[in-house]
């Protein structure tokens, strides 16, 4: 009983949080002024850079994921990693498409290698690698430790990604680099950026644990109808 | 016959008799040590269709990318085919029965990739230079040698790595590199970035010393989480 | 020098066998016996350490590490490079485990299991040698390894009746000298005249 009530805790606080989202935006779009340089366009950042932090906080729960399951050697720990390899693909692809949108009116195209989307990209693509691993090893011990090492290799390379690209780009074309925050920025737009980035941490983690929730149950589906079928 | 057998081998026995079946094995079907080269031969070719004749002030860069890619492609190649030998005849399972450290078994097999690694970097080097008509004495440079040794100590570290945890994996030939690529982005950037600035301006400033540093860096991590990790993939 | 407790193993949720015990001292060769199917490589597997998972435990006698008494024969591998040569391979898999050969013994060894010639034993690589030539060449590593206890799997696969009987009295002359052996197999060639005990996994099969 109390595991079904804490399935429907998650599933509501998803909800919850879901509908904060929403709040946040409608204020990004209602509330905040517009920017003078760029116009209405630049309020996709109120969805861009939340979708961005959200990335790389779930190669951060890949990370701990990564190191419970090689630390106790269970096989249940890699739920977690699952899901945040998938919950974390899909904020990089969101990343990636909402400054694709914002790229488009302020620099002229729809992509360019600027360092965060070089990194993104990348980020993009280790995911994805990870999920494929995921899906090329039979279940089973070598699976756990596999996919657990390469959790670590990702997390520990976001890091070192992230610190070379932005050196490189900085160092060829610093005039691409378009920054949005710092004291340039008006405090209501930092008010409602912060608030962002706060609630979409909170819808990361929650939907990693929701996913972690269904993986662990289509499991037990599993296994529960192979056995009843022998 | 003796049921005396007490006998057993040190850690570095162990590595040198595992090391030298490897190199064995390697001489003993040279399509192995070949093949990387002949690939890296055809990418250079490749470019020199698609790329025309650089002007002055790209030609450095242009020489840099060229090798860099053709090694990098060389080094794929090389590294994916890590564990080839082992797949055979159950060879691994027969490894993991016999009384061997699995430390001693990676410890081997990164001296072995950085040793056909080496000279699959050496080979592709010269061959580049030479195809791109430039001066042989640019090679016997101390830093450029340093930066490729560095770069071939991460790739190296990188690539043992991912062979062992794609050891068990479908289709594991296209996993590889799949997962190589994306993660060997920084040793490359540094390493290119570092090349290309020594060669325009051959002098050891501040941004020499921050692409070594970081060069450096991702060495130490990717080699230090070969050895404990690469242990426990193999166990 | 072995002893097993209550070891089950199964995938998903069917079992393949469950408590198994039985120990295994100096001079004994213990069976493993059932259908196709029933968890017999497993088992081997699981006690050699190749398969983790299920329950019970498996204890070797001793502290140090009983892969340096133990040797194992695959049902269907011999762990050969098939680009080098007989005495290359096993010269390999010797020195791993710090055996000492006299000048001479492993080519005298050879001899015995029918692969006698400098050419056979040093120059044909592996690949060349027919199944039944490459399962000697492992049996005959098997008695160079000197090893306690062997762990066999289907040793007979590919034997003609000569490597056959020979075989018997290896591992007749491996018993008397106070070895061990655990054997899955399911030619009755092999034990017909070797006193020893059998554990049976009924299973369902498959």
């Amino acid at each position: 009983m109390t595991e079904r009530k804490s399935k429907f805790t998650l599933a509501n606080s998803l909800t919850v949080l879901l509908a904060m989202l929403l709040g946040q935006w409608m204020l990004a779009w209602l509330w905040v002024p517009v920017d003078e340089a760029q116009g209405d366009v630049y309020r996709v950042i109120y969805l861009h850079v939340p979708a961005a932090f959200a990335s790389f906080l779930s190669a951060g729960v890949l990370l701990i994921g990564s190191l419970l399951a090689l630390r106790s050697k269970d096989e249940h720990w890699l739920n977690l990693s699952r899901a945040a390899a998938e919950v974390g693909l899909l904020f990089t692809l969101l990343t990636l498409a909402t400054g694709s949108i914002w790229g488009k009116p302020t620099w002229g195209v729809w992509w360019t290698w600027d360092a965060r989307l070089t990194t993104s990209f990348l980020l993009a693509l280790m995911y994805g690698g990870w999920i494929l691993l995921f899906g090329a090893i039979p279940q089973g011990p070598s699976r756990t430790r596999s996919c657990s090492i390469l959790g670590v290799m990702i997390a520990a390379d976001v890091p070192i990604i992230y610190k070379s690209v932005t050196w490189w780009r900085t160092l060829h074309q610093p005039q691409t680099i378009l920054r949005t925050g710092g004291s340039t920025m008006d405090s209501d737009m930092l008010c409602v950026l912060l608030s962002g980035i706060a609630i979409m941490a909170l819808v990361t983690v929650n939907m990693i644990l929701v996913r972690r929730e269904t993986l662990r149950l289509e499991q037990e589906l599993e296994e529960k109808s192979l056995g009843g079928a022998s | 016959m003796t049921l005396k057998n007490t006998a057993r081998q040190t850690w570095i026995e162990n590595v040198r008799t595992l090391f030298a079946h490897s190199l064995r094995v390697d001489i003993s079907s040279k399509e192995r040590l070949i093949t990387p080269i002949f690939f890296a031969l055809i990418i250079l070719m490749l470019f020199s269709f698609a790329i025309p004749e650089p002007d002055v002030a790209m030609r450095s860069r242009m020489m840099v990318a060229e090798s860099q890619l053709a090694i990098f492609f060389a080094l794929q190649i090389a590294f994916s085919r890590t564990f080839e030998s082992e797949r055979i005849d159950r060879t691994f399972d027969h490894l993991r029965l016999s009384p061997i450290s699995s430390s001693a078994f990676i410890t081997s097999k990164i001296l072995h990739v950085l040793f056909i690694g080496g000279g699959t970097m050496l080979c592709t080097g010269i061959l580049s230079v030479i195809l791109q008509g430039q001066n042989m004495g640019q090679m016997a440079d101390p830093v450029v040698l340093g930066a490729a040794f560095l770069t071939l100590l991460g790739l190296t570290g990188l690539g043992v790595l991912l062979a062992s945890i794609t050891l068990n994996a479908e289709g594991h030939q296209i996993l590889f590199p799949l997962l190589y690529f994306p993660l060997s982005v920084p040793v490359l950037l540094c390493s290119t970035e570092g090349l290309v600035h020594w060669l325009d301006t051959y002098k050891w400033d501040s941004t020499m010393r921050g692409w070594s540093v970081m060069l450096i860096a991702f060495d130490i991590i990717y080699l230090t989480l070969t050895i404990l990790l690469g242990t426990e993939a193999v166990d | 020098m072995l002893s097993v407790q209550k070891i089950s193993f199964g995938f998903k949720n069917q079992k393949l066998f469950q408590d198994v015990s039985f120990n295994l001292e100096a001079g004994q060769l213990i069976r493993i016996s059932g259908a196709n199917g029933s968890g017999k490589s497993t088992m081997l597997g699981l006690i050699a350490g190749l398969i983790t998972g299920g329950g019970g435990s498996i204890l070797f006698a001793g502290d140090d590490d009983f892969r340096q008494w133990t040797s194992w024969i695959a049902p269907d591998a011999n762990g050969l490079v098939p680009t080098l040569s007989a005495t290359e391979n096993l010269n390999f898999w010797l020195e791993l485990r710090g055996v000492k050969l006299k000048v001479g013994s492993l080519q005298t060894t050879l001899g015995r299991w029918g692969l006698s010639g400098d050419w056979i034993q040093s120059s044909l690589p592996v690949a060349k040698f027919s199944t039944g030539m490459k399962r000697r060449l492992a049996l005959a590593k098997l008695e160079l390894e000197g090893s306690k206890l062997w762990l066999l799997d289907e040793p007979l696969f590919g034997l003609d009746d000569g490597a056959c009987k020979q075989f018997r009295d290896s591992l007749d002359r491996h018993l008397s000298a106070g070895g061990a052996s655990l054997v899955v197999t399911h030619d009755d060639r092999l034990l017909e005249r070797i006193r020893h005990q059998t554990i049976s996994l009924g299973g369902t099969g498959l």
